[in-house]
């Protein structure tokens, strides 16, 4: 016999609520509080807001629709894979805490994140970008852009670019060294 | 049988709803919004109509697009948005695990610690990527340079030569002209 859970689930899938539903609410919420933080419309525009986050989460649930592709594995994986490096994260912390490290959120542990903000900051983009990847998130734009993911580029296009960041970081790296140098 | 949601979405779809009427609103709600806070017509609260006007025009011009260009906005902005929500959702995962270490309200904690300095110029950049990345893998960038158009006398070659003195040249007078470092010891007032 079948859990009530299972028919509940099978349920939505069957009814769309993963592939369309869900997508949508998500999509709602994001686009709409990060316009109400970054207000790039000014005060009291919580009316164009709307509007906007609205419109970019109808186009997000006809996506399904108009390309073939299911985001909903994309999806489940990435929040799948979030927590679980919370939790792990979490245990991780809770272990440190045990050992006699500083409280969590208490102001040794402040400290402490003060002084390590650079190197945690670097590593939560790359478990982020790292999640990205492992969810089919690369699969995903590949598949969507117009020229598969290396957007219609050849090898030595893309080396070339390569080099030309490079180069970039290079100036940024001399200049600054200049500009500590000067004080 | 189709689920409720497919159902009406196919039943939008046959009707334009993706094509040419949540273009027409994005577009009105943006500018109108913009308008609005750039002020470029005075007070907005004294020029509703004038601001109105504008942003109804430019997307009665947006509606007109998918005839008059033959571009599918509809699959355009779907990847676009889909994409758009993919870079929010890392960036946030990214927050979230550093936000185990550091206290609430990181964006600010973050502001207060790093204040004016390059690390901001750092994460605009590092936007501006993205935003471009985006841009293409999206297809939008097809909108910018329509096949058959542009400078068909240069090749290709010259073009990207031409790109990469272009971005040395913008990067070197970034970082030292508008960056405030002289050499020589001469240093700006």
């Amino acid at each position: 016999m079948t859990s009530p859970f299972e028919t509940f689930i099978s349920t939505a899938i069957q009814q769309g609520v993963f592939a369309f539903y869900l997508p949508f609410l998500l999509v709602l919420t994001l686009f709409f509080g990060l316009l109400e933080k970054t207000k790039p419309f000014g005060d009291n525009s919580k009316h164009i807001n709307l509007i906007v986050s609205l419109v970019a989460a109808l186009y997000v649930m006809v996506f399904n629709q108009t390309m073939s592709m299911a985001i909903t594995n994309f999806f489940a994986t990435f929040f799948t894979e979030t927590s679980l490096t919370l939790v792990t994260l979490l245990v991780g912390l809770m272990i440190v805490g045990l050992l006699g490290g500083p409280a969590l959120g208490g102001k040794g542990w402040e400290d402490f994140g003060k002084k390590v903000m650079g190197g945690v900051l670097l590593i939560a983009v790359i478990v982020g970008f790292y999640i990205f990847s492992s969810s089919g998130g690369f699969a995903l734009f590949g598949q969507m852009a117009p020229g598969g993911l290396n957007f219609g580029l050849s090898e030595a296009d893309i080396i070339m670019i390569v080099f030309l960041a490079l180069t970039v970081v290079a100036i940024w790296y001399m200049s600054r060294g200049e500009g500590g140098e000067k004080q | 049988m189709a689920d409720p949601f497919t159902t009406t979405i196919l039943k939008l779809q046959q009707m334009g709803f993706f094509k040419f009427l949540l273009p027409f609103i994005f577009t009105s709600a943006v500018f109108y919004g913009l308008l609005r806070k750039s002020q470029i017509f005075g007070p907005p609260e004294k020029n509703v109509v004038v601001n109105g006007v504008v942003a109804l025009s430019a997307a009665f011009m947006i509606l007109a697009i998918p005839i008059t260009q033959g571009i599918d906005p509809e699959k355009l902005w779907s990847i676009y948005f889909v994409q758009s929500t993919t870079a929010i959702l890392v960036t946030m995962v990214g927050i979230m695990i550093a936000g185990m270490i550091f206290p609430p309200d990181l964006p600010a904690h973050l502001a207060k610690v790093f204040g004016k300095g390059g690390f901001w110029s750092i994460i605009m950049v590092g936007g501006l990527i993205v935003g471009l990345v985006i841009l293409f893998t999206s297809g939008m960038s097809g909108i910018f340079f329509p096949a058959g158009t542009g400078p068909t006398w240069l090749s290709e070659d010259v073009l990207l030569t031409i790109g990469v003195l272009v971005v040395l040249m913008i990067t070197v007078v970034v970082l030292f002209g508008l960056g405030g470092v002289t050499s020589g010891g001469g240093e700006k007032k």
